[in-house]
């Protein structure tokens, strides 16, 4: 196996579109991670936190025609996605247009018109559905209206993996342009859960946290459902020199596996596959890492078997690491979050900072790692990794290198 | 009181040994559920049996763990029913004086 991979092999990110409780867009989301602000809140109207899109009005985003097609998820892609596409200066005119995939994550799709046609349905007993119930509510809706919007007549699809779907769907789209099936694409998620009933869901199952969200400290409570999308663009870096794109890193490899364990128990096993395999399929040494985008949730569960995998990969290196969980941010945005995570690390390698683990109190003695607690440090290193473990036992690992000198 | 400790405890105890396949008179109060083998998850659906029967909340974050043996998680059920109840007779009290 040669060191280095072909430019028309290697993909690089040349596009980003962020929409999180801690800002909207990149250069504030940046900003935000840099202050390591606080997203996390009482939501309207339920008993309980999330990280919600406080503010946000689709009637101010679309026309009304547009309004009834797209549900709040897909609202979020579009609107992620638009960023994504302007920032990369790519144009889908021609050719470029039929050899450009669109790949959308998200954990349960198009939720809050499932709730509010099914609640009013059966709930209370409207006659009819709005006609629109079915475009809005599949769950391919999203990847279609980027396709549509944008003019992209290649490949669009969605994949449903839980907490690690848009990272899988980065996944994907590095494997599609790698394999020369396109030489483009869009990737990313969006998820907009933050609904009584699937809260309720959330609820029975006794993994919410009450109040914040702790990662990796001690005294942590559980996880806090955010709600957002992140998309980017994905090309080869031949195709991105040749048309002068600004590069904004490299996505250097990518894992997926599955622990074949347990439905919602994490295998460290698994987990730690999945890094090694990433870090294999980037052709990156464990020196080269910097710093590890944690999935983090704050579960009992997760940050210890999380804990433990990359201390299993890494070994005695596992203790220069920066390892921090920015979902102590801006939530658990659960299909959106592989992809809002996938940013942040382009963000850190970028600027120069580790973002922090917020909301961190105290050390526990079986989490033994680096969290960058409670404040962003400055950083130098040039590679990076993202780690998406989701329900199910979907791993997925993303792998980045800073654009610097590319 | 008694009586119906013992009858919640028996309820209890056959769902937990339902769960893990064991005799339920093997069960003990004093028994802790991981050493009885129940995880986490388990004990959510049982607290979820015991919710829905008994028209209660028992509060319990499975990351935090702290009904660890089937004593404490008994007297928990057991003092979320009587309070309950307490509740009931406090409220028709109220009624009773209101309609007076």
């Amino acid at each position: 196996m040669s060191l280095h991979r072909e430019a028309h092999e290697r993909v690089v990110v040349t596009g980003r579109g962020v929409l999180s409780s801690i800002g909207r867009g990149v250069p504030g989301f940046a900003q935000a991670l840099a202050e390591g602000r606080n997203g996390i809140g009482a939501l309207a109207d339920m008993p309980r936190v999330g990280a919600a899109l406080s503010g946000y009005d689709g009637a101010a985003e679309f026309s009304a025609t547009d309004l009834s097609m797209m549900d709040r998820a897909t609202q979020f892609a579009v609107i992620a996605a638009r960023e994504a596409v302007q920032e990369s200066g790519l144009d889908f005119e021609g050719e470029i247009g039929t050899r450009t995939a669109v790949i959308f994550g998200s954990a349960s799709g198009c939720l809050a018109t499932v709730e509010s046609t099914y609640g009013n349905f059966f709930g209370d007993r409207t006659r009819r559905m709005h006609p629109m119930t079915v475009p809005r509510i599949m769950a391919n809706a999203p990847a279609s209206h980027i396709s549509l919007l944008h003019g992209i007549t290649g490949p669009a699809f969605m994949v449903a993996t839980a907490c690690a779907s848009s990272a899988y769907a980065a996944a994907l789209g590095l494997q599609m342009i790698r394999a020369g099936v396109v030489d483009a694409a869009i990737v990313g998620g969006a998820e907009a859960a933050l609904l009584e009933g699937n809260l309720k869901g959330w609820d029975a199952l006794r993994v919410l946290s009450p109040d914040t969200c702790r990662p990796f400290s001690k005294g942590r409570r559980g996880l806090v459902i955010g709600e957002g999308a992140g998309m980017l663009v994905l090309e080869s870096l031949a195709r991105a020199r040749a048309r002068g794109a600004t590069i904004l890193g490299e996505l250097a490899g990518c894992a997926m596996n599955s622990d074949a364990h347990h439905i919602l128990m994490p295998s460290m096993e698994g987990q730690a596959a999945a890094i090694r395999a990433c870090l294999d399929d980037a052709r990156m040494s464990e020196d080269e890492v910097g710093y590890v985008n944690a999935h983090g949730t704050a579960t009992a569960a997760n940050d210890l078997t999380e804990t433990k995998a990359i201390r299993r990969v890494f070994g005695h290196g596992a203790d220069r690491l920066h390892v921090s969980s920015t979902k102590s941010m801006h939530g658990h945005t659960l299909g959106a979050a592989g992809a809002i995570e996938l940013i942040a690390t382009l963000i850190s390698l970028e600027r120069g900072f580790s973002p922090p683990t917020m909301n961190f109190v105290e050390r526990d003695p079986e989490c033994d790692l680096d969290y960058v607690p409670n404040e962003a440090r400055p950083a130098s290193c040039k590679a990076a990794l993202s780690n998406s473990f989701a329900f199910g036992g979907h791993n997925a690992v993303l792998a980045v290198r800073a654009a610097h000198g590319m | 009181m008694t009586t119906q400790r013992s009858i919640i405890e028996r309820e209890l105890v056959r769902l937990l040994a339902d769960i893990v396949q064991v005799d339920p008179a093997t069960v003990m109060p004093e028994a802790g559920l991981a050493d009885l083998g129940i995880t986490s998850l388990q004990l959510v659906e049982v607290i979820f049996s015991i919710e829905e029967k008994y028209g209660i909340s028992i509060p319990y974050n499975a990351n935090e763990g702290r009904l660890e043996s089937v004593g404490v998680l008994l007297d928990t059920v057991v003092d979320l029913i009587e309070a309950k109840a307490e509740q009931g007779l406090g409220l028709d009290a109220d009624l009773g004086i209101a309609r007076a």
